[in-house]
């Protein structure tokens, strides 16, 4: 948000202040205070919360290596799999991407038209290159070409629904100032596409299920864990309201929670429920914000969900309450842990099958989703990392009208060929990249990497995940060599000796 | 090698280099040399000043195994009274307290003063500590309750802060006289008195909720300048903080309906987000500083001053910061604020968790009871004997900073 001359002078005194005063102020969140100073709301920020410890850094891959000489042929690893299925534990269906990584839920209303139809296009042309990747839709509903397609997607619609589609998807064209784009080459699918089924239930149109590849049930997002999705007023433009079936230009708030779903079997209840309408064919994901990581996979386990989909506290979004972001949730990397000990608890009684688990939140290159995959995950979701590479520069002000790359506003600065090319060729280079991470530990699949490849390079990293240290040595040996050696050298000793042999061993380590 | 572990934090540089590395991917579609985590790891350690352990603690939010509220259709409380047994009840409708050890000018008082009456006009009744008395007239009758802060090197009888007719006094605590007045101020107002603790913080709480006092407040900026804190954060401040009160009411009679004693939190608690994390280790109000930072940036301003418009800036900051406390407990899964507990925190940070006793994320348990585990299974194992005392020292050796 361009922030007016008032604005930006009361940020000044407030900083002049902060620094004059004997109390502690946090400046850089200073600019919190002048937000709601101006208009009594609550401050709004885009993207993720940034967290001081990630943990991504603090893992190391033993034996990977990204560096690849500029002559080496680095495209020869065709033999190695990089495939990710979904579905078939429940569903019919099975869905199956070429990368084990998506495109998360960015909605139409979030993100401009310009960059849905750079994304839509982007992924038509990698379908055709023959690497298919997955998309979701996010929660506000899904843009015509996405639920019309694919080949059969027309039948069972009557002719008065086909017209009011095409209607809308001429206007939204028209409105963008892209008539140029050939309707026909806009209104094909190659990709697999999943919706969103959240609990604003932004959508009309019976297709939205019916045409989905697959459906994520969000339980909540990584970035307004218990919040509720959020799209402010100024975004809700006439055709965005329309595609949501809301008033333009409201907030559009969506409650908290699913209203008809406040526990465990009510889960049950309603992924029954899209069961039948889908024949059981649609595979069916849960998604929950990490918090209570073990409690949450275990009732998703239980309850007919093809997987469960785990997003990290930095985890993006396009507008959520500032400091709601920034407090709550838990990092993506120690959220594996207990999500692998909730799915080998289920499995030490349930016979395997085809569960799958989705991570999300900071995961932007192939050495990211290595380490997700190598902690459990099946498959990763990757927004901001698809943002980045249409020219997104991490400004955070998603939630506004205003947005420097044309992506979340100002959609008239977006190149659309540029965007699409961008896209391409980061899904490229990423599936290069995790193809040359399998091929230098010598494995055939992406899928193959364990937790035993990776080692932690600080004690809390390995504390938290599991992890041996560099050094070979766990958090636990650690632990007890430090006690042996006092309890060792403690024998015979007096106890303000002890006390100073203890401050002595203490300098040395 | 320490346990403390290797702590950074994520800065713009660190943008600077996903960023340059997804562009890169997106120029080239080639595989790249090194990857984000090879540059975050080479850039240089950030120094422990800037380590502020408040970012390294967040709450954990109510998803399926627990359902959240929602703050813009479902009530969320968030009054509290305070007082003792005995004493006059003060009730606020948000758990604040207009604190600061700013100095500020008589006209800034007047639109803290203009914005609190404002705030509770429309039944956001919050209280204001303050030495100064605003000269209220008839149309400008204070709404809101007064805590009136009695200096220590004064020695005034309670009839002199009574003029005033302040609904709560706050008395500062550093030696016998302090308590000698707080014995004698006791005997004759009924209303409630905290005692600012932090000069002499730990000791001494006890002492103080004996004599009477209806709460302590603890500045978390004092109390970390103070030889036996230094080093340490506002976490362990808290933590110690509500330790101290609940030894007092250790063994006492429960039946006397005598448990709220308040734990007034002040200092380096200023935004929504450590107000839920201060409460959450167990604070019941917080002595809130920003309102008397506007106030005070006024100072800095070229424009002429005005008390109105600064009082505007109050009230609008105040009711943006109320969204922001009714909001992040209802994600928590809680329809009252007082409601949080340090269980709802988690930290990916060991200072943090030895500090507030706060369970490290993923894991689930703090510190200490992970090492705990290690050391009494490396003993059974050995079978080595140790008394109490000495498991205590290798404890207290293993978790030292």
């Amino acid at each position: 948000m361009p922030y007016s001359k008032d604005i930006l002078e009361l940020k000044r005194h407030l900083l002049r202040a902060a620094e004059s005063s004997n109390s502690y102020f946090d400046l850089s969140k200073l600019i919190v205070d002048v937000r709601k100073i101006n208009d009594s709301e609550i401050p709004y920020s885009g993207l993720g919360a940034r967290s001081p410890n990630d943990y991504f850094p603090s893992i190391k891959i033993i034996g990977s290596t990204l560096k690849t000489k500029e002559n080496e042929d680095y495209r020869n690893y065709n033999n190695i799999d990089t495939s990710f299925t979904l579905g078939g534990r429940y569903s019919t269906n099975i869905i199956t991407s070429d990368v084990p990584f998506f495109v998360s839920g960015m909605s139409y209303g979030s993100l401009k038209l310009p960059a849905k139809i750079a994304l839509h296009l982007a992924l038509n042309r990698l379908a055709k290159e023959g690497i298919r990747v997955i998309m979701n839709t996010g929660e506000g509903g899904a843009l015509p070409w996405e639920l019309y397609g694919s080949d059969d997607s027309w039948s069972d619609v009557s002719k008065k629904r086909r017209e009011n589609v095409l209607s809308y998807a001429d206007r939204l064209l028209k409105e963008h100032h892209l008539e140029s784009i050939d309707r026909e080459s806009i209104f094909c699918r190659a990709y697999p596409l999943i919706t969103q089924y959240a609990s604003g239930r932004f959508w009309k149109d019976p297709s939205y299920l019916l045409n989905a590849d697959g459906i994520e049930i969000k339980i909540g997002q990584g970035a307004k864990i218990g919040h509720g999705g959020l799209l402010p007023g100024p975004k809700v433009t006439d055709l965005v309201a329309e595609n949501r079936g809301i008033p333009s230009y409201k907030a559009a708030h969506s409650p908290s929670r699913h209203l008809d779903i406040l526990g465990p079997e009510d889960l049950v209840a309603k992924i029954l429920e899209l069961r039948e309408i889908t024949d059981w064919r649609t595979p069916i994901i849960v998604k929950v914000g990490c918090s209570r990581v073990y409690d949450d996979i275990e009732i998703i386990l239980k309850s007919y969900a093809d997987a469960a989909s785990i997003d990290g506290f930095v985890g993006g979004t396009g507008a959520a309450p500032w400091e709601l972001r920034d407090i709550i949730g838990i990092n993506t990397i120690p959220s594996f842990k207990p999500a692998r000990e909730a799915i080998a608890n289920y499995y030490y009684e349930n016979k395997r099958d085809e569960f799958r688990l989705i991570g999300h939140g900071s995961v932007w290159d192939s050495e990211r989703i290595a380490k997700c995959i190598a902690l459990g995950a099946n498959g990763v979701g990757i927004g901001t990392g698809f943002l980045l590479s249409m020219g997104c520069t991490l400004v955070q002000d998603c939630y506004t009208n205003v947005c420097p790359a044309g992506l979340t506003g100002s959609y008239e600065k977006l190149d659309i060929q540029t965007s699409v090319n961008g896209i391409v060729n980061y899904v490229k280079g990423t599936l290069l990249e995790l193809k040359n991470i399998a091929d230098s530990l010598e494995r055939e699949s992406i899928h193959d990497l364990r937790i035993e490849d990776l080692v932690a390079t600080d004690e809390l990293t390995s504390l938290i995940c599991g992890l041996p240290l560099e050094n070979g040595r766990t958090f636990k040996d650690h632990v007890k060599e430090m006690v042996k050696t006092v309890i060792d050298k403690r024998v015979g000793l007096k106890e303000h000796q002890v006390d100073e042999y203890w401050r002595t061993t203490k300098k040395i380590e | 090698m320490s346990i403390g572990g290797r702590q950074k934090k994520l800065n713009d540089a660190d943008k600077f280099i996903i960023r340059k590395a997804v562009l890169e991917l997106a120029k080239k579609g080639t595989p790249r040399f090194t990857s984000i985590d090879d540059d975050v790891r080479t850039l240089p350690k950030a120094a422990s000043k800037a380590i502020n352990l408040w970012d390294y603690v967040t709450a954990i939010g109510a998803q399926l195994s627990r359902p959240p509220y929602d703050p813009y259709r479902e009530t969320i409380n968030l009054d509290i009274s305070i007082g003792r047994k005995k004493s006059r009840k003060v009730s606020l409708n948000i758990p604040l307290i207009i604190y600061s050890n700013i100095a500020i000018n008589y006209s800034s008082l007047e639109s803290v003063h203009l914005a609190l009456n404002r705030l509770a006009e429309k039944g956001n009744v919050l209280g204001l500590i303050s030495e100064t008395e605003i000269n209220t007239t008839k149309n400008n009758k204070r709404k809101y309750p007064l805590f009136k802060k009695v200096p220590s090197y004064r020695n005034d009888s309670v009839e002199h802060y009574q003029k005033s007719c302040p609904e709560g006094l706050v008395m500062e605590y550093k030696d016998q006289t302090s308590l000698r007045m707080l014995q004698n101020f006791r005997k004759e107002f009924d209303g409630p008195i905290l005692v600012d603790v932090s000069e002499v913080f730990p000791m001494d709480t006890k002492i103080i909720l004996e004599e009477g006092a209806d709460g302590i407040i603890v500045d978390t900026d004092k109390v970390t300048k103070n030889d036996r804190y230094k080093g340490k954060h506002a976490i362990a401040v808290i933590y110690d903080a509500r330790n101290a009160i609940k030894d007092y009411y250790k063994g006492r009679d429960e039946n006397d309906n005598d448990n709220n004693a308040t734990l007034v939190i002040a200092g380096d608690v200023n935004s929504a987000g450590k107000i839920i994390k201060a409460a959450a280790l167990g604070a019941n109000v917080i002595g809130y500083s920003t309102s008397m930072l506007i106030a005070h940036s006024n100072m800095y301003s070229e424009k002429p001053s005005n008390v109105s418009s600064i009082a505007d800036n109050i009230y609008s900051h105040m009711v943006g910061t109320k969204g922001e406390i009714k909001g992040i407990p209802a994600a928590l899964g809680y329809s009252d604020f007082h409601n949080l507990s340090s269980s709802d925190l988690r930290t990916s940070s060991i200072d943090a968790s030895l500090q507030g006793n706060i369970p490290l994320e993923g894991v689930d348990r703090t510190y200490r009871e992970m090492v705990e585990e290690i050391v009494n299974e490396y003993v059974n194992e050995k079978g080595i004997r140790l008394n109490s005392l000495e498991t205590q020292q290798i404890l207290r050796f293993m978790v030292s900073e």
